[in-house]
């Protein structure tokens, strides 16, 4: 499952521009002549890391980095005959968009997805679909600083010392803006789930430096897109909503950076999807949100608090509905238990730390290993949750279509035991699902 | 999907005791070699996993174990639950696999009886890993004492030792036949699976031994049968070519030599569209799968090498109309797969095992610490491999087939399928009717 690192070489461009060498360069690093003399590097160069695919069944390939030509995916293994458009990821594409508001990275972006194959007619073919979305606003100028310096928090160092060779604008495969191909393959997962089993996946901020929403105060049965982005924070609640603008407003103004908590919901999960020892439900889903860039934690149910209770207190009983079927008056388990979905909604909460680039000044090393003092003037997010709300729904996608084609290979094969099972049969109104 | 290699460390009470006996005369020796000598039979839990051995990704199965050592078997993750299963579905694919079953066989003898430790409950798979245990019992360790250092010609003794560095020598290890029974086990599960679900029969037969070549047209594949496969003890389907196998392998047996040969399988009742086009083709699938079993040469389907004699309009197969309106091909000379992906004609494909390395005669090679040497191989072994490789052949196509179904039926049957181009992938209720 892994993919290949592959580094293309420079062209003969590289070579003539070491012809006409200075010789008083000769005792710089090549790479910091390679850097000065080219502050732009060549498109084709673009590291693609092994550990870029997701999902087995729904394989997922994230491609290009902040620079460069574009970025993009690969999704191989999607279900043919599925209505798919450009249309059916812009609209997640643009709420993952930065410069959308003054509360984000101004950098700005049109994001504009293509489907370049995997789509014929409108419809899937059921062979790779690749989707890419062109870089636009490249300011090479606004990272030229960092070229040498290691940036508190970032991926700077690691990745010198893990590939050692990078393109440092932007900061690479480690940059925000690979989440665009995990964004688009996220929608057309999404538009599976919805169209098989009426699932929907709703992700919201609910906390934002020490602003934090009351648990309570969200009804997650009731939860609606609308409500999420009826603000620039995408929290549903409209007082928290305007509490976090303004938190993220002051630390902007001075230069810093705070993080915030996402809580995502999914509703109408088919149950029997995950399996009970290492690929449990939550194991994976938990994977797939730390995956994430700036994630610093990952909690579903109960989560720490339930360390608090007793067996008795914290226990989910479980009775019969008016429609015959098994359900648990609480849900402290969130959704899942032993590893697998029981139907019931599945809630997660994901931690996402201040960003790392801030405008104010700070202490650092070099690559070449001398102290130095670095302010940052490139463009960033003074706060990610606000952008992460898609990011986030779209990972929690690519896991439950995964495991969803997983329980349908194993367990549908054969007729299920009605006594205990529910077929995975496609709804054909989804309306009905939602009583 | 790779497992890991983990090798247990001696008991160090064991081992250091055995040092401290040492004469010291013997110090010259290597470490490997005083082990060697001082324990002819290593402990039990000396025995080495090798990365690579692990096959399939739906229905996912790990073989374990070595010719010693205490049993071996395999581990089958993803298996459809409440399937009926018991050891003597498997049982009876593993006796046709077992040692010692006739003249032409290895002498060795095992009983080799299965057992199921997890997965099944109540006689039903619960769908969680199957775990079945076939226990070695008899072990002859001192038939390889000169084994211990001289490398067997054409063996993996070298091999194992260049990759490994550290090695159970006795029968081969990792690489002895006998890490096959984890593959019929299975195989035998995947069979069960295939047959209930989509009637679908996997069978092979040896249409060659040494130089005794089986016509391709005696055998007709729409209704070869088991029984006329198990009819004889070289497993191949025609009386008359039976006899001269058989006559063949015992001229060899007797000069202490061996032979290789050929087997030949089809799949009836394939369903339509598993595999894909690019990397994962069904015939790439089958042939790695067929290629992993021991002492295998080559792999072909459908025309094979001869096709490459013949034009395109001698080898295309043309298109047709059947009776019930199904899209036919009038030939088959695509061998049951177009483009990586299966059309529902027979599957048919031969693969080529060579003569048995382990032969009586004597011959030239060389020791681990890299002496020339003479060596006489005085274990027991196959003359031929053929025989016994049919029913390890059915196994590795019946993994494969149920791996794809799997992958097949999560990808293209989550919708409702195009009618116009598709089979839906559905049960059958009634196998004899599907062989109509």
């Amino acid at each position: 499952m892994a993919s290949s690192l592959s580094t293309k070489p420079f062209s003969a461009d590289a070579l003539s521009a070491f012809a006409s060498l200075n010789s008083d360069l000769g005792s710089l690093s090549p790479a910091y002549l390679r850097l000065s003399l080219r502050p732009r590097l060549p498109k084709r160069l673009h590291i693609q890391a092994a550990g870029s695919t997701y999902g087995n069944h729904f394989r997922v390939t994230t491609y290009g980095e902040s620079h460069g030509g574009g970025v993009g995916c690969v999704i191989d293994g999607c279900p043919p005959r599925l209505p798919l458009s450009e249309a059916d990821m812009q609209v997640d594409l643009d709420r993952r968009r930065p410069g959308q508001s003054r509360i984000t990275t101004p950098r700005k972006e049109t994001d504009t997805c293509k489907i370049f194959s995997g789509v014929s007619e409108g419809i899937t073919t059921g062979t790779p679909i690749h989707v890419s979305v062109p870089n636009t606003d490249q300011r090479g100028h606004d990272y030229s600083e960092m070229a040498v310096a290691y940036r508190p928090s970032h991926a700077d160092a690691t990745y010198d010392m893990k590939y050692g060779v990078r393109s440092v604008q932007g900061g690479g495969r480690s940059s925000a803006r690979e989440t665009i191909g995990r964004v688009a393959s996220g929608a057309v997962a999404k538009k599976i789930l919805k169209e098989f089993s009426g699932t929907e996946i709703l992700a919201y901020v609910s906390q934002v430096h020490k602003i934090v929403l009351p648990e309570d105060l969200i009804d997650h049965d009731t939860l609606t897109l609308d409500q999420i982005e009826s603000n620039i924070v995408r929290c549903p609640d409209p007082e928290y909503a305007e509490k976090m603008i303004s938190a993220i407003d002051a630390v902007r103004v001075r230069g810093d950076s705070v993080g915030g908590v996402v809580t995502c919901i999914v509703r109408n999960c088919p149950r029997g999807l995950g399996s009970p020892v290492f690929d449990k439900l939550e194991a994976e889903l938990a994977k797939a949100a730390m995956s994430l860039p700036a994630t610093k934690g990952f909690q579903f149910g109960s989560g720490f608090a339930g360390t608090f209770l007793t067996g008795s207190e914290h226990n989910d009983e479980f009775y019969i509905d008016e429609h015959g079927n098994t359900r648990t008056r609480t849900n402290r388990s969130g959704g899942i238990q032993g590893g697998i979905s029981n139907g019931e909604i599945i809630n997660m909460r994901i931690a996402f730390k201040p960003t790392s680039t801030i405008g104010k000044k700070q202490k650092t090393v070099t690559r070449d290993k001398k102290e130095t003092e670095f302010i940052a003037r490139g463009r960033h997010d003074p706060c990610v949750v606000p952008r992460a709300v898609p990011m986030v729904e779209a990972m929690v996608a690519l896991v439950l279509v995964d495991q969803l084609m997983a329980q349908y290979a194993q367990c549908n094969l054969f007729p299920v035991n009605s006594d205990l099972q529910e077929p995975l049969v496609p709804i054909l109104r989804p309306e009905e699902a939602l009583l």
